[in-house]
């Protein structure tokens, strides 16, 4: 049966084709508020782009606009050169993965994956060979008659995945689909499913309020907050340069430390940000009290008082804690980031704007921002680009 | 005995003390009863053996009640769940009005059925009644629909139709709510036209209430007379003349008790493999959650 299958799709390179999807100034109110707002960005073709924030951040929204389950208040959503304006959500040519899985109960695993082509009016003699080809691809080939009800949850989360990718529809969105899977099942999943992306060369937007799903499974996370894309750009720059003190925060486990820059001996008016492994405790520099130590195996996670800041220190476990409980801490200062404490937003290591930061920057003092000064940035955004 | 059988017992004790007087015991007095006599004056009941049944199976008001309470059936139940089940896809979605609808379809559910039997008196009195009135705007001639012959069934089945509907439509209301709307747009979203999503994921989701439903409507396709006494008595020349009204004819008015627990036990037997064959046939058919 596996081998029928395979030579009679030898010739279908389903996902050759999958296209990028930008999203120009989308905005989305709903009569007491806007879920999203003046959202732009770049999805990019074959890549996987995570949408990442706190709940009530406005990602499943932006994923429900791109589906087409609702329509935009503002702005537009291009997808391979044409804008997709109110087309329902069938034409748009995408595949989707519910958090809940929308498996329906009532129908077997294989009916559930063919479900799409059986309405499309497929041909039997085509659903056949595509069936037992995605299901050999998911491990499902032993559970094609059961119910839904009779899988375990990672079961019911393959078949979700099948639905998927029998459609050939080369975007794929996922709201939140591990969310219902225990934590081993979880890291098991993320594996999956970014193989499998990278193997069909899938562009896909994954929803996740998880920042270590997006930082070990995405090529491009967007940050969301209250509506708003807080910071884009790959794991490793949201992580290394955080455009503010919510990115900041929000990735890392645990987050970065943030400090009133005065407490740590540095000129005042900022916030300094150092993450928890960057910090190592020294003979001179900031006075630093232990207060607690929480053991992983590895690493040592130590709670110290700063000046009154509270901050995590990560060091190897064998390393041991320090006899005396004053101490000092220090830092290599390339990895000092620091915040404007009102705004909360990044500043250079010079006092200005930090690379990352160039865009909430040019929307923040947009108002203000004089023409040479916008001249300056532009030469800044390229080169973060570059 | 153990403890906890005699706690069992217990708990179900109440229950079975009620079941049992007004159920179970005067079923199976009625069951006895139709193989006696009805006393009579002077001649007190005695045994009689099939005699009640011979007697029925050559009464020909039996068997035009018979025809009568099937075609009263075939309208009423198919009618009264499909109306049911519009109403609710109706009164489901985003309407405008959508709980004055809900309630103006409910309405006639709280209304006792004699009341529901007076106002369609009303409509249809001949000459000035509602449906005349209409009928009169567009020329047509004044009409007795429940005083004729080949009119008078439907009309009274209408009645219980309107009564019926939106009962019923509560119930499918429930059903379509418990729908997850993820499956919907998952539907949608694989290009599922709605007269797909609605033969492939709504009605197969609502067969348990489905089910329920139709045993129900056919429980009332038998029970339900209470407008027929209002309206027709049965008549004219036993058109609407249905098993239960017969019953209770043959019962309280020519007080032929025997007779009455004869026709009775017919009745309850056709409803318990009415009952039964439903629950296997289409049980099987249905996805339970």
């Amino acid at each position: 049966m596996r081998d029928v299958a395979r030579t009679q799709t030898p010739t279908r390179t389903p996902f050759a084709a999958a296209p990028g999807i930008s999203l120009r100034g989308l905005g989305k109110r709903f009569s007491t508020h806007a879920a999203v707002q003046d959202v732009s960005f770049e999805i990019p073709a074959g890549a996987l782009t995570v949408l990442l924030g706190p709940s009530g951040c406005g990602k499943s929204t932006l994923l429900r606009l791109i589906a087409g389950f609702e329509a935009p208040t503002a702005g537009e959503i291009v997808m391979a050169g044409r804008s997709l304006g109110d087309l329902p959500p069938a034409q748009r040519d995408i595949a989707m993965v519910f958090q809940s899985y929308a498996l329906f109960p009532h129908l077997t695993v294989a009916e559930n994956i063919t479900f799409g082509l059986s309405v499309r009016g497929t041909a039997k003699a085509e659903m056949a060979p595509r069936l037992a080809r995605v299901a050999q691809i998911m491990g499902l080939e032993t559970l094609l008659d059961r119910k839904p009800a009779q899988l375990s949850g990672g079961q019911q989360q393959r078949v979700a995945l099948a639905r998927a990718v029998i459609s050939e529809r080369p975007v794929c969105l996922m709201d939140e689909p591990l969310s219902n899977l225990d934590a081993k099942l979880r890291a098991e999943m993320r594996v999956e499913i970014r193989a499998l992306q990278k193997r069909l060369g899938l562009t896909m937007v994954y929803v996740t309020h998880d920042q270590v799903e997006a930082m070990t499974m995405a090529d491009r996370i967007v940050l969301m907050n209250a509506g708003r894309v807080e910071q884009e750009g790959t794991p490793q720059e949201i992580y290394a340069h955080p455009a503010s003190t919510f990115a900041a925060r929000f990735i890392g486990s645990p987050p970065m430390n943030l400090i009133p820059a005065d407490r740590l001996g540095l000129p005042g008016g900022a916030m300094a940000g150092l993450r928890p492994e960057d910090m190592h405790f020294a003979a001179a520099g900031a006075p630093a009290r232990v207060k607690s130590a929480e053991y992983l195996g590895a690493d040592l996670l130590v709670t110290l008082d700063v000046a009154g800041s509270e901050a995590v220190l990560r060091q190897p476990a064998r390393a041991g804690l320090p006899a005396d409980a004053a101490l000092y801490i220090g830092w290599a200062p390339e990895a000092l980031r620091l915040f404007d404490a009102a705004t909360g937003l990044a500043l250079a290591p010079g006092g200005g704007l930090s690379q990352a930061n160039e865009a909430q920057a040019n929307e923040a003092q947009a108002n203000e921002a004089q023409a040479n000064e916008a001249q300056a940035n532009e030469a800044q955004a390229n080169e973060g680009r570059a | 005995m153990r403890r906890e059988t005699i706690h069992a017992w217990l708990m179900l004790l109440p229950a079975l003390v009620v079941l049992a007087t007004f159920m179970h015991v005067p079923a199976v007095e009625t069951i006895i009863a139709s193989f006696w006599s009805t006393a009579r004056g002077a001649r007190p009941s005695h045994f009689v053996g099939l005699k009640n049944y011979e007697r029925m199976i050559a009464d020909p008001v039996f068997w035009q009640a018979m025809r009568n309470n099937l075609v009263y059936a075939l309208v009423t139940v198919p009618l009264s769940m499909g109306l049911a089940l519009v109403m609710a896809l109706l009164v489901q979605g985003r309407v405008a009005g959508r709980a004055f609808l809900r309630m103006a379809f409910f309405t006639p559910t709280v209304l006792p059925l004699i009341a529901v039997a007076n106002i369609w008196i009303f409509f249809y009195t001949p000459g000035f009644g509602l449906i005349d009135q209409i009928r009169g705007l567009f020329g047509l001639h004044a009409q007795n629909l429940l005083g004729t012959g080949s009119t008078a069934l439907y009309a009274v089945a209408a009645v219980a139709v309107w009564k019926e509907a939106g009962f019923f439509m509560i119930f499918y209301l429930a059903a379509l709510q418990t729908i997850p709307p993820t499956l919907i747009e998952a539907a949608r979203l694989e290009g599922a036209s709605r007269w797909q999503i609605f033969r492939r994921i709504t009605l197969p989701m609502i067969m348990p209430t489905t089910l329920f439903i139709s045993v129900n409507a056919v429980i009332d396709a038998v029970r339900l007379v209470d407008h027929i006494f209002q309206m027709t008595q049965g008549g004219p020349d036993n058109a609407t003349n249905i098993l239960f009204f017969y019953i209770y004819r043959v019962g309280f008015q020519f007080w032929d008790t025997a007779y009455a627990a004869t026709l009775t036990v017919v009745m309850i037997v056709i409803l318990s493999l009415l009952a039964l064959g439903q629950v296997v046939l289409i049980d099987r058919r249905v996805h339970y959650k």
